[in-house]
């Protein structure tokens, strides 16, 4: 491993901050901290993390704000810590670009292995038997390069977005359960957290489908999706 | 060269914006003839235009109108007589629209701004230029952004808006647009227009070219008319109809007797419905004076005095003195000479020769006397019948020809209508000021002041109203207002007649059930239902004439129980609506409460989950050290939950008043010095005890939380070195004991001030739930005491706990 992989921790709860730090730094991670989220930009930048974790509920701050702040800045993976348990929370920051959404209170375990699920999403796929491209319309996936272009132009996606595409890309016209994509995708342990796929199925048909109406990922409801199997 | 632009030749004329004051003509023509082979376009045109002033000239088409344009302009030269354009120095003499506008087509909607003006504007930046552009045409609101567009691509209306532009953009002193709005919405006309009439006011002139009369009459301040290239007419707005200028423009003479009658009664419908209506019937006299040619006239209005109908005369002009007297009352009737046959048969009454009528034989000498010879009175007919007549005298005889009986029955239906307007209006606006103030006072009701007040203001107005005596109103079952008693209200306006008020009480008590339109009682009483809906009311009245009360006392009452009871629904539904509201806002504050102590506890539960779960990891040996770390944490974090839940517990039980006190004589002092022991800094804590304070009935523990609690937030507020004081004395008079606790802080803002005692409000820094300050007053509240926030500079807080429990406020703990 080139560099150990970083986390920055968002958290205004000093003692929540020592067991997260405490944690990460005795399984190797580098570990940076911003206790009120006005330096979050900044520490991006500087300390190039892998993960963010981020809660939610800071003084004077509004989240949600932080979080779309983030994802617009960095396709880094966005862990969302918070004490809020509704849907509609949870909703609300995966479509601000939230990759994962942990609910206080939580166990150290689970919290590395969402951290670790995020890292592996992150590293160049795993080879597969497919065609190294797929075009579909004026949408071109290249896994080699993980380049996604529409009309020509290059798609910027996040990893979680590119690892969902990927999934459905790589099975064009199966049908991919829910829990099968979220297993995939997020890792072993999600695969009842369909908001997760509803959430990011969304965001790839608003980047890559086109006001035409050319369809990639096919709804099933209430079993999966399809990736399209025309062009 | 018949054309002279003569320019700035006196400075001394022009003001200080360089422009020439309204009295100089800027453009002078004179006698200019111009012909297009035999065609003679303009024949012998003279005209001046000053400044601030703008000229409308309008014909029809071929008139010579562009021409004109084009001679004013030095298009073309004149083939007789002189054009002069006297302009300011350095400004451009004049600037045309023209009808078709003259753009280049192939350039952008800058360069045709700017057209012709290049050499000035040379070093002006690109970017200069098209910002001018831009805003010469926002000036008139034009929605043209895109000023690089080349003019070719733009719509009708555009190209006419970059023509304006170009046009009001070059600052000369005269302006002359042909058509200039023909092709715009009328929202941008009317900005076209506002701007041309500043431009005037700016001192500028203007000549406009239009087929719009309407934008001519709301613009020119004449109105030349051009016929067969010459000027045919140069007219005021202000003097002509529109009709008139049309006419002149096409030549063709209208009828003009009729026109002006027609005019004339145009002109009195307006003036009749903006005009006061006490003023209608004086107007629609002189109108019909005016319309008849006549100079005597006079209206009657029909007075049912007691004795027989009669003849009032109300309006009259030109009438002799004599006559005047004579004519001032009239009975109905013959015996009412013309007047009183008028009204009585309902018909025109004509006397072409008053020496051969015998029907004004009352009257003959006096109307003799005063030289009338012949004279009509034609009936005013409203629509409940005849309303009195109108009549005129004339000093020569002479027949009444059909033209005018039927204009005389025309102003005679206007007079009709403008009786019946006036008494309708009398009418409304005396009931409007019984309702009105009706309704004044019942929103008082909406007050937080007892009704009363407001029902009594309300029943005074509503006495003067009906010009009762007194008035009783009884409501029951209308507990949102009354709060659940039958509530009585009555008013006596008379001062010598004895208080009605036993009797009209005794009346609505016994009163049948299910009245609800005024019923009259006889002996000047009247009772009248009060439709509210879930309970009942009645309104009483009572007259001094056993007469009352007439019809019109009771549709009065009638709408005035109408209107009370609809404004004491609205009461009992704006209550009802506050008070849903204001559970609303409580259930609003108990899930914001909920939502934020669940996150409060979540807190301190995912540090001990954390750190247990670290310990527990089977793959990781930590170092002694750090295990301490985590296991104090886990200790600390478990003491902040149970801190937590013990407040979330406190504070529910005092939600539901299930708070249990285990009270005894306890000691202040003590519980001072112990809760002073509990904060972070006890030494910034200063106690002082006055020596003769009493021992008090109480629960030493909760007391201690509400002192612990107190003197925390003191502490924390403080500043980062302050002194905390609390003192501590017996007060009324050793009834209870006061105790102040004040820190030397900034202070508590007024707006958090106001809300310090609910819930989840905190200051910054505070750890736990919000709830402290709800549960101190709970707990003071629970002893019989309070709690206050003492206004100041510095925040203290007084807590008042009585010695003993007040009677009947056994505590059972």
């Amino acid at each position: 491993m080139a560099e150990a992989p970083g986390v920055l921790i968002v958290e205004d709860d000093r003692i929540i901050v020592d067991v997260l730090r405490s944690n990460l730094t005795a399984r190797g991670y580098r570990v940076v901290v911003s206790i009120d989220g006005s330096d979050v930009l900044r520490l991006l930048d500087e300390a190039a993390p892998d993960v963010v974790l981020l809660d939610l509920m800071l003084p004077g701050r509004d989240g949600f704000d932080l979080c779309w702040a983030v994802r617009d800045r960095s396709d880094v993976g966005i862990i969302v810590l918070s004490a809020r348990r509704g849907e509609t929370d949870k909703v609300r920051a995966l479509n601000l670009g939230a990759d994962d959404y942990l609910t206080k209170p939580f166990g150290i375990e689970e919290l590395l292995a969402r951290v670790n699920a995020m890292l592996r999403r992150a590293r160049p796929a795993e080879p597969r038997l497919v065609a190294p491209q797929v075009r579909v319309g004026d949408v071109r996936i290249d896994f080699d390069a993980q380049l996604v272009t529409k009309g020509g132009k290059r798609v910027h996606l996040t990893r979680t977005e590119y690892a969902l595409l990927r999934e459905l890309a790589m099975h064009p016209g199966r049908l991919l359960s829910h829990a099968e994509l979220l297993r995939r995708v997020w890792g072993p342990g999600y695969e009842t957290q369909t908001e997760y796929t509803r959430v990011y199925v969304g965001r790839l048909r608003a980047k890559l489908e086109g006001p035409d109406g050319t369809e990639l990922i096919v709804t099933e409801p209430r079993a999966g999706y399809r990736f399209t199997t025309d062009g | 060269m018949a054309r002279a632009a003569v320019v700035g030749e006196d400075g001394g004329m022009t003001d200080g914006d360089g422009r020439r004051g309204s009295a100089a003509p800027i453009l002078e023509l004179r006698g200019v003839t111009k012909r297009y082979g035999r065609l003679r376009a303009l024949d012998g045109v003279s005209l001046s235009v000053r400044g601030g002033e703008i000229v409308a000239v309008v014909g029809e088409n071929g008139a010579g109108k562009s021409t004109l344009v084009r001679c004013i302009a030095g298009d073309t030269d004149a083939d007789e007589g002189q054009v002069e354009v006297l302009a300011s120095a350095g400004r451009p003499p004049v600037s045309v629209v023209w009808q078709d506008l003259g753009l280049c087509d192939d350039l952008d909607v800058v360069a045709n701004i700017f057209l012709g003006r290049e050499h000035s504007r040379g070093l002006l930046a690109e970017g200069r230029m098209a910002s001018d552009a831009r805003q010469a045409l926002e000036r008139f609101g034009s929605q043209l952004t895109d000023v690089r567009a080349r003019v070719d691509t733009l719509s009708r209306g555009q190209r006419q808006e970059v023509a304006l532009a170009r046009a009001l953009s070059t600052g000369a002193d005269l302006l002359v647009l042909d058509e200039p709005t023909a092709s715009l919405s009328v929202l941008r006309r009317a900005e076209i227009m506002r701007v041309l009439s500043d431009l005037r006011d700016a001192g500028r002139a203007i000549v406009l070219v239009s087929h719009d009369l309407d934008e001519v009459f709301a613009l020119a301040d004449r109105i030349v008319v051009l016929r067969h290239g010459r000027i045919v007419a140069g007219v005021s707005p202000a003097e002509v109809h529109s009709d008139d200028v049309a006419a002149l423009m096409s030549g063709i003479e209208t009828e003009s007797a009729a026109r002006r009658q027609l005019n004339r009664l145009k002109s009195l419908v307006e003036q009749l419905s903006a005009a006061d209506p006490a003023a209608s019937l004086p107007l629609v006299v002189s109108a019909t004076a005016a319309a008849l040619d006549q100079d005597m006239l006079c209206v009657h209005l029909l007075d049912h005095a007691p004795r027989g109908p009669l003849l009032r005369r109300t309006a009259a002009i030109g009438l002799p003195p004599a006559l005047a007297d004579d004519t001032a009352l009239v009975p109905v009737g013959t015996a009412g000479g013309l007047v009183g046959t008028a009204a009585a048969l309902g018909q025109l009454a004509v006397t072409d020769d008053l020496s051969d009528e015998s029907a004004w034989t009352g009257y003959l000498e006096q109307a003799s006397a005063a030289g009338v010879r012949s004279a009509w009175s034609a009936p005013i007919v409203g629509s409940a019948g005849v309303l009195g007549t109108i009549t005129g005298f004339s000093a020569s005889a002479g027949r009444l020809d059909a033209d005018r009986r039927e204009l005389v029955s025309l102003y005679a239906g206007h007079a009709a209508s403008a009786i019946e307007r006036e008494r309708l209006i009398d009418e409304v606006s005396r009931r409007n000021e019984i309702l009105e103030s009706l309704r004044a006072m019942l929103e008082t009701l909406a007050g937080p002041d007892r009704v009363d007040g407001g029902l009594s203001a309300a029943l005074l107005a509503l006495c003067r109203g009906l010009g009762a005596r007194s008035a009783g109103m009884l409501l029951t079952g209308v507990t949102e207002i009354t709060g659940g008693e039958p509530r009585w209200v009555h008013i006596d306006i008379s001062e010598s007649a004895e208080s009605d008020l036993y009797e009209l009480r005794g009346l609505a008590e016994t009163a049948p059930a299910g009245i609800d339109r005024p019923r009259r009682l006889g002996d000047g009483l009247a009772i009248a239902g009060l439709p509210i809906p879930g309970g009942t009311g009645l309104l009483l009245a009572r007259w001094d004439d056993p007469a009352e009360p007439g019809r019109d006392a009771v549709e009065l009452l009638d709408d005035a129980s109408r209107s009370l009871a609809l404004a004491l629904e609205r009461e009992m539904l704006e209550r009802a609506r506050r008070e849903a509201a204001a559970a609303r806002r409580s259930q609003q504050l108990q899930r914001e409460v909920l939502q934020h102590l669940s996150h409060e506890l979540r807190t301190p539960l995912t540090a001990i989950h954390g750190y247990a779960s670290t310990l527990q990891q089977p793959d990781l040996v930590w170092d002694p050290e750090s295990i301490e770390r985590f296991l104090a944490a886990i200790t600390t974090e478990s003491a902040r939950m149970e801190r937590l839940v013990g407040d979330l517990l406190d504070s529910s039980a005092i939600e539901s008043g299930l708070l249990r006190l285990r009270p005894d004589w306890t000691d202040v002092h003590l519980v001072l010095e112990a809760a002073r022991s509990c904060v972070p800094h006890p030494d910034r804590v200063k106690v002082g005890v006055a020596a003769d304070l009493p021992p008090i009935w109480a629960d030493h523990d909760r007391l201690e939380q509400v002192f612990v609690n107190l003197l925390e937030n003191a502490v924390r507020h403080g500043g980062p070195d302050g002194g905390v004081r609390v003192t501590a004395a017996a007060v009324d008079g050793g009834a209870s004991v006061e105790v102040l606790v004040s820190d030397d802080g900034p202070g508590i803002p007024p707006a958090v001030a106001e809300k310090i005692f609910e819930p989840r409000v905190r200051g910054e820094g505070s750890t736990g739930a919000g709830l402290g300050l709800a549960i101190v007053r709970g707990i003071a509240e629970a002893h019989g005491g309070r709690v206050e926030l003492v206004a100041g500079p510095e925040s203290s807080f007084r807590v008042i706990l009585p010695v003993e429990p007040a009677d009947g406020e056994e505590n059972d703990g």
